[in-house]
Formats: structure tokens, C-alpha cells, sequence
């Protein structure tokens, strides 16, 4: 397991760097943003201990920067300030945990392991299919830059579908993720929400993405298609 | 009792007053003025009657037709010398008006009197207030007495009181009442201050209080609420940055000592490694305890007063350059002090000692090995003036204008955390300003065009304590105080 140490106070690098090879890992230490930056995209890291208050370049900056170049190496910030501002800012820039100092060596070391366990699977910080783009931290969808103004129950459907592109959804499947028990299993609301959604997202534009499977569900394509090539499009 | 009932009781006692002094001087003026002519009155009928009757007694049958009449509202009445009436008014009761001491006093002066008269039985009315007015007639001692009703003036006079009255009620009603509103019409920007005020204190609110468009003093009192409250907020906000920095400064020594006594509390240490450990642990927590007491005295120079003693200022340089003589020595660095003759100045001691010895401790940390750093103190016409230049690098230019302000390090703005252990908090440079701040002068940090960093401390010399004459000690009397690298 490889991890870089992004800390630019060297103590607590070295103590760190320390602590963590005698763990097993393999250690690098580095405590400039840019150069950090840059090692995170090379290396395919197994876990970034990142501390936020960096020369050079920002911390929550580099992490943001670091998942816009689809780097999913967990990342564990460290934040000296008790802020939860900091904290915030720095888990809705990608961050996947945060540790406040002075920390316990022993739980930094459980953290990482936790992390390492999840993997790296793609999690973008901002949803994108096609133009069509939808950030949760800010709350905000766009179409090819356009905001799109959703309810909130839009933009969990359009966030859900988001989440599995090219994936046929069921209504049952949409009814358990977005629906409390207390729906009703017999109604037409997630038709009725999705025929909203698509009138908002896709026919002031003239395309066709989120698309009715007959008999199936509901599927949104990868990209959007000008209405014209879809023959016979979209009876509802 | 608030300032609107204040002012409106006030107001309405004022009033009040000045209503009913006047009125009391009015009435009484138009009552004697009333009195006068009324005397006047009588005065012309008795000099008639005078003139009438003559010297003549006793009155013939033509003097008493001409008592019987009543021209112009007054009766008359002949009294004898004894009191008895010898002739009177027709209209008046047949009985003399005057009592017989009253006719005696007549007599020998003038009598004028207030008196209850009876009418004739034929008058519509019983009795009449008249003024009265008596004098002896002639030689007899008969007493001529003219009368003349006084009705109409206690008439006038009582109306004009009910009048002053029925003003005085209503400036009560208007002028109370009046002054109240005005005051609280007066009072309304002060009362929504007050709230405004109440409203910042209550939320987070920073303010500014809403300042009339009038350029009266409420405006001018809102104008000064909000320099004053634009000063706390300032000073609050400098006070929670120097907390959070504090805590930041003071969250990373912590966390490597920490994790320092953690790793070494695993198993299997060898004795190497855990001296090892006590070694960094005993480093964080010099570390910890330097800045504790930088904090310290930062937190205490606020409200510390200077009190001023005289002392030498070239003696306390020369002994802060003595204490570095080991540091200086271990890195190589010569430290040379340029002087001349003694400074005494007034100030405090211990605080220039600091601040020199900040300074110095800067140059060293600085200063390449072998190389010389070079101390300077010069007496100006006022003002002392202490130069550290050492031959190091030189600040960073973006750090030069933050150089004194807490928690900024030249290592920071040189994109990398130093590995020496001497690496200060960052507050070294913010402690010699507040110190030169509190003795009245500035502290200058700049690059010199060949090289190295030279700072600057400049503070007015208490007068009467700098001697008149000193030179300039620059260049003269130039001494080796220090100097590992003059030795080896």
C-alpha cells in the first residue's frame, strides 16, 4: 500500500512518515500543494493524507483539483483549525474523511485502513452525462452550462438517474431510492415527476436523454440526442 | 421616571407658573387701577359738593337738593361732627354710612373705605360693596361722605380672574400633553437607536446603526455609536484571529508530540528509538513552551503601561549580543556592534532587551556561516535607533509587508517549512513591534541592495534624558564583541 503524506509543518511529516511505515505502508512526503498535485496524478496512491493548510497550493484546492483529473484516491484531510467550515468545504471538494489535530495516531491509522477497504471507485464531485452536469455540494444542475431550475424532488431524480447512466430504472427501484414507505406503490407520481423532469431537462432543448423503456422503466443515455433523430420520440 | 414624563411635568409646572404669576400681577393691577379711578370719581363729586356747599353750616335747603341726587352712580351724605346725617342721598337708606369714630377720624384726614351701604327701602336691592369717601366739610366738623358703587369693578375683576383660571386649565391641558409628544417625537431616533443597539447585542449583527438624516446631535450620537462599535468589532476580531491562530500554532506541536509518545508507546521499542522519541518530545515541547510565552507577552503588552526608567540602551544591547555568544559561536557568525559613547534613555528596560533580542535571534538563524552580523546603535537628535543587518538572503519581497504582523514566517513565504529546529512561531517580529508601538516608535524591516535583511528599531528618546551633543555613534568606536569566527 502506497500513501503520500501532503504535510508542510516536516515534524509532524516525519513523525507521520514514521508512524506509517511502521504500519507497512510506503510512504511519500511532500509539502507543497503543486508538487503533491502532481505526484497524486502520476501515482495511483492507495490513500492521501492531505493537510489543508498548505503552501502553494490550497488543500481543498488540490483535492478539487485532484478529482477533476479523476484521481479517486481516498483522501484523509488533516485540519488544525476546529472549523467546521474547513470541513465542510473540504469534503464537498472530494475529501473522503477528515482528521482534527492533534489526532490520535492509532485512529489516522484505522481511517486509512477504513478508506483503503472502500476502494477507488470513480466518486465525482460533480455528476456529468453528456452536457448535462448536476453538483450536489452547491446544489446546482445545468444543461450544456444552462441552470435548470428543479424541484427538490427533481433534483434527487435527476441525481439518481445521474448516478446510473445507461442503466434501466424500474419504478419500483426509483420508488425505494427516492420514496419513503409511505408512498403510494399504485400511483403514477413517478411518471408525473419524471414527465416534469423531462420537460425541464430536455424539451427546452430540443434533445432527448432521459427516455421511457416500454414496459421497463425509465433510462437516462450517456448523451443527449437531437429530438429530430429519434423516430417516433416521446409520446408522453 | 423617563425624560418625556420629566420634561412634560416640567414643562406644565413652567407654564403653569409663569400663568398664574402673571395673572396675580394683572388682576391686582387692574383691581388698583379700578380702585384709582373710582377714587377719582368720588373725589370730583365731594370737590362739587365742596364747592356747592361752601363754607355754609348748617346747609341750607339748596344743599340738601344738591346731596339728594346720584349723578354718575355716587351718593352723598352730610354727616354732623357728632355722626348723626344732616342730609343723604335719596337712594340711599335715611342712616349715616360712616360709624361715629369713623366720622372723628374724617375729621382730621381723608377716610377712604370699603363699606356694605344700605339703599332706601324703595332700592330693588338691600345693601351695596361701595368705596367710600369721607372729609371734614368745614369749620363745624360736619363730614361730607360720597360713596360709589363698586359693582362693576369687582365685576371686571372677578371675570378677568375666572379667565386667568380658565387659561391656566387650558395650558395645563395643552402644555402637558404638548411637551410630552414633543419630547417624544424629539426622543423617537434615540428609542430606535436604543433598539438597534439592543438588536446588535441580542444577534451577531455587526452593525452599523442607522444614522438620521437629520444633522442634529442624535445624528451626530449615531455617527459616534458607530466609530466606537466599528472599534470593538475591530478589536474582537482581532482578538478570535489571535485566538484561532494560537490554536493552530499551538495544534502542531501537540500533534507530533502526540503521535510522537504514541509510536513510542508500541511494543518492542529499542532504547535508541525511544530516546529518540524523548528527544523530539522534549524539542515539541521547548516549542510549545517558547510560544506560550510569546503569546504570553503579546496578550500582556495590551495592557501593559510603559513606565519609563532611564537606562543605557548601548549597555543593553551590548549584554543582549553577550548572551548570544554561544549560538553565535556554534553557527560561526561573528556579531559586531557599532557605538559610541552611552544612550540613556527612558523606557523599559526588559522590553528593549526582548525586542534586540528577537532581532538577533533572527540574524542567526539567518546569517551563513562565517559571515558577520553587524549591530548599530545611533543616538539622533530625539530619537534612538537600533539596525541588525546580517549577509543571509534577505527577506522574501512578499513577505516584507507582513514581516511584523503574528504568526508570519519569511520560511512560509519561501513555500517550505524549515527543518531547523530553531523555527520560530512567527511571532517574534509582532512582539518587537508591540514593543516599539508602546514606547512611541516603529519598527522598519527592509533588504539592503547588497544583500541580507536589516531591521530597524527607532523610538523617541524621553526628553531631558538624551544628552545634548551626542554624535552620531556609526562608524566610530567600531568593536569585535563576539566573534567565534575572530577566534578560530
Amino acid at each position: 500500500m502506497r500513501v503520500l503524506v501532503v504535510e508542510d509543518d516536516a515534524r509532524t511529516a516525519r513523525m507521520l512518515q514514521r508512524g506509517l511505515t511502521e504500519d507497512g505502508y510506503s510512504v511519500d512526503v511532500t509539502g507543497d500543494g503543486r508538487e503533491a498535485l502532481w505526484r497524486a496524478t502520476e501515482v495511483d496512491y492507495d490513500a492521501i493524507v492531505l493537510d489543508l493548510m498548505l503552501p502553494g497550493a490550497d488543500g481543498i484546492e488540490m483535492c478539487r483539483m485532484l478529482r477533476a483529473a479523476e484521481r479517486w484516491s481516498p483522501v484523509l484531510m488533516l485540519t488544525a483549525r476546529a472549523d467546521v467550515d474547513d470541513r465542510i468545504a473540504g469534503l464537498d471538494a472530494g475529501a473522503d474523511d477528515y482528521l482534527a489535530k492533534p489526532f490520535s495516531f492509532a485512529e489516522l491509522s484505522a481511517r486509512l485502513r477504513a478508506l483503503v477497504r472502500r476502494g477507488r471507485p470513480a466518486r465525482p464531485v460533480v455528476l456529468v452525462a453528456g452536457d448535462l452536469a448536476l453538483d450536489p455540494a452547491a446544489r446546482r444542475a445545468t444543461r450544456g452550462g444552462v441552470a435548470l431550475e428543479l424541484s427538490s424532488k427533481e433534483f434527487a431524480l435527476l441525481e439518481f438517474f445521474l448516478r446510473h447512466v445507461d442503466e434501466v430504472l424500474t419504478r419500483a427501484t426509483i420508488r425505494e431510492h427516492l420514496w419513503d414507505f409511505a408512498a403510494d406503490a399504485l400511483s403514477n407520481v413517478i411518471d408525473q415527476h419524471v414527465a416534469a423532469l423531462r420537460r425541464k431537462i430536455d424539451r427546452p432543448f430540443g434533445v432527448v436523454q432521459l427516455e421511457t423503456v416500454r414496459g421497463s422503466g425509465y433510462r437516462l443515455r450517456p448523451v443527449a440526442i437531437p429530438v429530430a433523430a429519434v423516430p417516433g420520440a416521446e409520446a408522453d | 421616571m423617563t425624560i418625556r414624563t420629566r420634561l412634560a411635568l416640567l414643562f406644565g409646572a413652567a407654564a403653569l407658573a409663569l400663568l398664574v404669576g402673571g395673572g396675580v400681577l394683572f388682576v391686582s393691577q387692574l383691581q388698583a387701577g379700578l380702585n384709582r379711578s373710582l377714587t377719582g370719581t368720588l373725589r370730583t363729586r365731594a370737590d362739587n359738593l365742596s364747592n356747592v356747599l361752601g363754607d355754609a353750616s348748617p346747609a341750607t335747603g339748596l344743599d340738601r337738593r344738591a346731596l339728594r341726587g346720584d349723578p354718575g352712580g355716587t351718593f352723598a351724605q352730610l354727616l354732623g361732627a357728632d355722626g348723626h346725617l344732616i342730609a343723604g342721598a335719596r337712594l340711599l337708606a335715611p342712616r349715616p354710612i360712616l360709624s361715629r369714630t369713623e366720622t372723628q377720624r374724617a375729621q382730621r384726614h381723608t377716610l377712604i373705605v370699603d363699606r356694605q351701604v344700605a339703599l332706601a327701602a324703595d332700592a330693588d336691592r338691600g345693601t351695596e360693596t361701595m368705596q367710600v369717601l369721607a372729609r371734614r366739610l368745614d369749620r363745624a366738623g360736619d363730614v361730607l361722605v360720597v360713596a360709589v358703587t363698586r359693582e362693576v369693578v369687582d365685576e371686571a375683576v372677578t371675570r378677568a380672574r375666572r379667565q386667568f383660571v380658565l387659561l391656566g386649565v387650558a395650558v395645563l391641558v395643552l402644555a402637558g400633553p404638548g411637551a410630552w409628544l414633543l419630547t417624544a417625537a424629539a426622543l423617537r431616533p434615540v428609542e430606535r437607536m436604543r433598539r438597534e443597539v439592543q438588536a446588535l447585542e441580542a444577534s451577531d449583527d455587526r452593525g452599523p446603526l442607522r444614522v438620521p438624516r437629520t444633522r442634529d446631535e442624535i445624528a451626530r450620537l449615531a455617527e459616534t455609536f458607530n466609530v466606537v462599535l466599528a472599534r470593538m468589532h475591530a478589536a474582537v476580531a482581532h482578538e478570535q484571529a489571535l485566538v484561532a491562530d494560537a490554536g493552530h500554532e499551538l495544534r502542531t506541536p501537540l500533534t507530533v508530540l502526540k503521535g510522537e509518545l504514541e509510536l513510542a508507546r508500541r511494543p518492542h521499542r529499542t532504547p535508541e528509538e525511544l530516546a529518540a522519541a524523548v528527544e523530539v518530545a522534549a524539542v515539541e515541547t521547548d516549542r510549545l513552551v517558547r510560544l506560550t510565552d510569546d503569546l504570553l507577552f503579546l496578550s500582556r503588552e495590551d495592557e501593559r503601561g510603559p513606565r519609563p526608567e532611564p537606562f543605557d540602551v548601548v549597555g543593553v544591547v551590548r549584554s543582549a549580543i553577550d548572551a548570544m555568544a554561544g549560538p553565535a559561536q556554534r553557527r560561526q557568525v561573528r556579531i559586531l556592534l557599532s557605538a559610541g559613547e552611552p544612550v540613556t534613555c527612558a523606557g523599559d528596560q526588559d522590553g528593549i532587551r526582548r525586542a534586540v533580542d528577537n532581532l538577533l535571534t533572527n540574524a542567526l538563524r539567518h546569517a551563513p556561516e562565517g559571515s558577520a552580523v553587524a549591530v548599530s546603535v545611533t543616538d539622533d537628535e530625539d530619537c534612538v535607533r537600533v539596525t541588525v543587518r546580517d549577509e543571509g538572503a534577505g527577506f522574501p519581497p512578499e513577505f516584507l509587508p507582513v514581516a511584523f504582523d503574528r504568526f508570519t514566517r519569511a520560511d512560509d513565504a519561501r513555500g517550505r517549512g524549515d527543518e531547523t529546529e530553531a523555527a520560530g512561531a512567527g511571532l517574534g517580529l509582532a512582539i518587537v513591534r508591540s514593543i516599539m508601538v508602546r514606547h512611541g516608535g516603529r519598527a522598519t524591516a527592509g533588504n539592503r541592495p547588497d544583500g541580507g535583511a536589516e531591521v530597524t528599531l527607532r523610538w523617541p528618546c524621553q526628553t531631558g534624558t538624551a544628552r545634548a551633543g551626542a554624535r552620531p555613534a556609526q562608524g566610530g568606536g567600531t568593536s569585535v564583541i563576539s566573534g567565534a569566527g575572530a577566534r578560530t
